[in-house]
């Protein structure tokens, strides 16, 4: 079998902030195949935005990557490209889709023009009118009527989904094999949100593109992903097929977010409890003070154990369910 | 769980195009509605600012009549001093003579010399301004300068050695950076000419055009005295620069920093964009807070100059304003705020059209 598109292994991120030290993300391992869409699922504050600045070296100053690796096929390993190779991996093999559309846009230059900057960062030499019409054929692309008017236009000018849509359309424009989307519609109007995850899985799935994508929306995940993973508290709890972990969860807190499925496009924050505070580094399982069935085991830290079905799950029910039963 | 949704291509989104997509929003239909609404503005702002003046130096308390007669002077001698200074009227009556007077462009006369005060200004204004805008100038290279390479390094050793470079001269008052600047450039190196005046004393200045020193010699052909002006204005200009550039870099820093640091910026490094391009991206984000506070350093420092002017013997518009106050000296002291207060808004109203018409998400009107 061909290696996957994106390895990451091991990945931890630490975040340093005022005295103390959050421990955003913490030996995080998933893949992604060629072609693949995976869907990271787990409520807000788990670390998933931090995972994928880590990966696309978008962290601020104040974290750093103590252990990990993120290797890319054909690009080597992300988390140690020097900067120029970086820029060229940037935009060009990994498109990324940022969670606030608004924020990302520049706001004094015309759209046209940041267009074109992308472009010509990665293909020196292209002329104006030959970025705008592969922006133009794009922005039709992901379902924006009227291309040029956009282009001529300034960011604050759309609306959240339009903007959203722009933004989109750039980190497909230079048609890279893998797409990173950071919870695309969060702070969108919840009928746009529906509509954006569709076009974008829809568009990525149409050219076999590769996607990794942060969402709050299951179904989402459950129509285009092919495997998703669950993170809780900078963790990896829980990683397989769509279709085998949403049938039959196996985590504890896979179960518990799937129990608590909202309306489409609601965020998971209505499970009972609250995630714990990252800045202490829990000897234990983290979601133990939340978990129906924990038990005395729980107090030492599950290890992710892939169970040969291409699922793999950190909890200690896995290996002693009679122990757990007998409690 | 996976309701079915319609398919991607029904759902486009039209509801909200650009309003105004591809109107030229920098025309010049534009920018005469943004400087006319402007400057109506600020002539309503000059006016409140002349009255404002007139009211807190007349209500100061302190009597000036007393403080020019002098101790020794007689209930007459005083009377007859308010009734030539025009004191013993109602304020209202020297309201209405002040701002008669100033709208044909009489500020008065000085109480002490009976100079005009227009004259005054006239003659003074431009080694101020020479003064305060190169200053600026200096300021404004050399605080973006150091203020965007601390924002790039920020938190790093980098930024911290500029940073403590811009607290140090922070910290020390202008007027003593200025004698520390004396004793090292004209004392012990020998390279700064005596800091007295703005030429040589044994020099003549050239004959008035402009009123600026520098720029008549250059007019008369007298390259001596224009270079003499120049070294002059080494020091002085120093100064005001390293102290202005420290607290336009502190501004610099964060506005950039934060900039630097914006969603915008880091997504323009997630698409790979060349690193001068997303300098670029930041610095036009950071350009109007700049700008905005690059007046208020201006305004501060044409505020603030009088004290650098006194330690180099100026003979500018602030050493004048100075002992004006000093003496209660009123019309002098009016017609300063008259000057600084025209600076200050005429440096706002520039600063406000230019934000307005770099930022296209600001409307005019
Ligand atoms: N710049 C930062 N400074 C301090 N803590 C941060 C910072 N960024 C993220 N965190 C913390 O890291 C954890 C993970 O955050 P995040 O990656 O945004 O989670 P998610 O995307 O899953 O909602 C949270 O506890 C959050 O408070
Ligand atoms: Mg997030």
């Amino acid at each position: 079998m061909a290696p996957p598109l994106l390895s990451v292994r091991d990945l931890s991120v630490r975040i340093r902030s005022g005295e103390s030290i959050v421990h955003a993300v913490n030996d995080v391992s998933l893949d992604v195949e060629e072609g693949e869409i995976v869907g990271v699922v787990g409520e807000s504050g788990c670390g998933k935005s931090t995972m994928v600045k880590a990966v696309l070296r978008l962290l601020a100053p104040e974290a750093e990557v103590p252990s990990g690796s993120a290797v890319l096929a054909g690009s080597g390993d992300l988390l140690a490209l020097d900067h120029k190779r970086l820029r060229q991996v940037r935009g060009a093999h990994v498109g990324y889709v940022s969670q606030n559309p608004f924020g990302a846009l520049n706001p004094i230059y015309r759209l046209d023009r940041q267009f074109h900057n992308l472009v010509a960062a990665h293909r020196k030499g292209t002329s104006r009118g030959e970025s705008r019409r592969m922006a133009a054929k794009m922005l039709d692309a992901v379902g924006i009527a009227g291309p040029d008017r956009v282009l001529d236009g300034y960011a604050h000018q759309l609306s959240g989904g339009m903007a959203q849509r722009v933004v989109i359309a750039m980190s497909f424009l230079l048609d890279p094999r893998l797409v990173i989307a950071d919870e695309p519609t969060t702070g969108l109007d919840v009928t746009v949100q529906r509509q954006i995850l569709d076009m974008v899985a829809e568009l990525a799935r149409a050219d076999g593109r590769a996607m990794l994508l942060v969402t709050h929306d299951l179904g989402v995940v459950a129509q285009y992903c092919r495997r998703v993973v669950v993170m809780y508290a900078g963790r990896v709890v829980e990683s397989g097929p769509v279709a085998d972990v949403f049938t039959s969860p196996r985590h504890p807190y896979t179960q518990a977010l799937l129990g608590a499925v909202p309306r489409p496009g609601q965020p998971l924050e209505r499970l009972p409890g609250a995630v714990p505070d990252l800045r202490v580094l829990s000897e234990g399982c983290a979601f133990a003070p939340r978990c129906r069935s924990a038990f005395d085991a729980c107090s030492v830290r599950p290890e992710p154990t892939p169970g040969g079905d291409g699922r793999t799950v950190a909890c200690h029910l896995e290996k002693e369910p009679a122990d757990a039963a007998a409690r | 769980m996976s309701t079915a949704t319609p398919p991607e291509t029904t759902a486009r989104d039209d509801s909200a195009v650009p309003e105004s997509s591809g109107m030229a929003s920098r025309s010049p239909a534009r920018l005469v509605k943004l400087v006319g609404s402007r400057l109506l503005f600020a002539v309503v702002a000059l006016f409140a600012v002349v009255t404002l003046s007139f009211l807190l130096v007349s209500l100061t308390p302190g009597d000036p009549v007393q403080v020019i007669a002098g101790d020794l002077a007689t209930e007459e001698q005083l009377d007859a001093l308010r009734t030539e200074l025009g004191l013993d009227q109602s304020l209202w009556a020297r309201y209405v003579d002040y701002i008669g007077a100033l709208l044909s462009g009489d500020l008065g006369t000085s109480y002490y010399t009976s100079t005009s005060v227009a004259g005054e200004i006239a003659d003074r204004l431009p080694a101020t301004l020479t003064l305060t805008v190169l200053s600026m100038a200096l300021a404004v290279i050399i605080g973006i300068a150091v203020g965007a390479a601390a924002g790039y390094f920020r938190s790093r050793w980098q930024d911290r050695i500029l940073n403590s470079g811009v607290g140090f001269f922070q910290s020390i008052p202008d007027f003593f950076l200025g004698l520390v600047l004396i004793y090292a450039g004209f004392f012990l190196l020998g390279w700064a000419p005596a800091p007295v005046g703005q030429l040589d004393i044994i020099q003549l200045p050239p004959p008035s055009v402009t009123g600026f020193i520098t720029i008549d010699a250059i007019i008369a052909g007298q390259w001596s005295v224009a270079a003499s002006s120049l070294g002059h204005l080494v020091l002085p200009v120093l100064t005001l620069a390293l102290v202005y550039a420290a607290s336009f870099a502190r501004i610099a820093r964060s506005s950039i920093g934060s900039a630097l640091n914006s969603q915008q910026v880091q997504y323009a490094r997630a698409l790979g964009l060349r690193e001068r391009t997303v300098l670029r991206y930041a610095l036009v984000e950071a350009r109007s807070s700049v700008l905005t506070y690059g007046g208020i350093v201006f305004v501060t420092l044409f505020g603030g100059v009088a004290i650098v002017e006194t330690v180099f013997a100026w003979e500018g518009l602030g050493q004048w304003a100075l002992d004006g106050i000093l003496g209660m000296d009123i019309p002098v002291v009016q017609g300063f705020v008259l000057v600084a207060g025209a600076i200050t808004l005429t440096v706002y109203t520039l600063v406000d059209i230019a934000v307005a018409w770099l930022d296209p998400r600001i409307s005019h009107g």
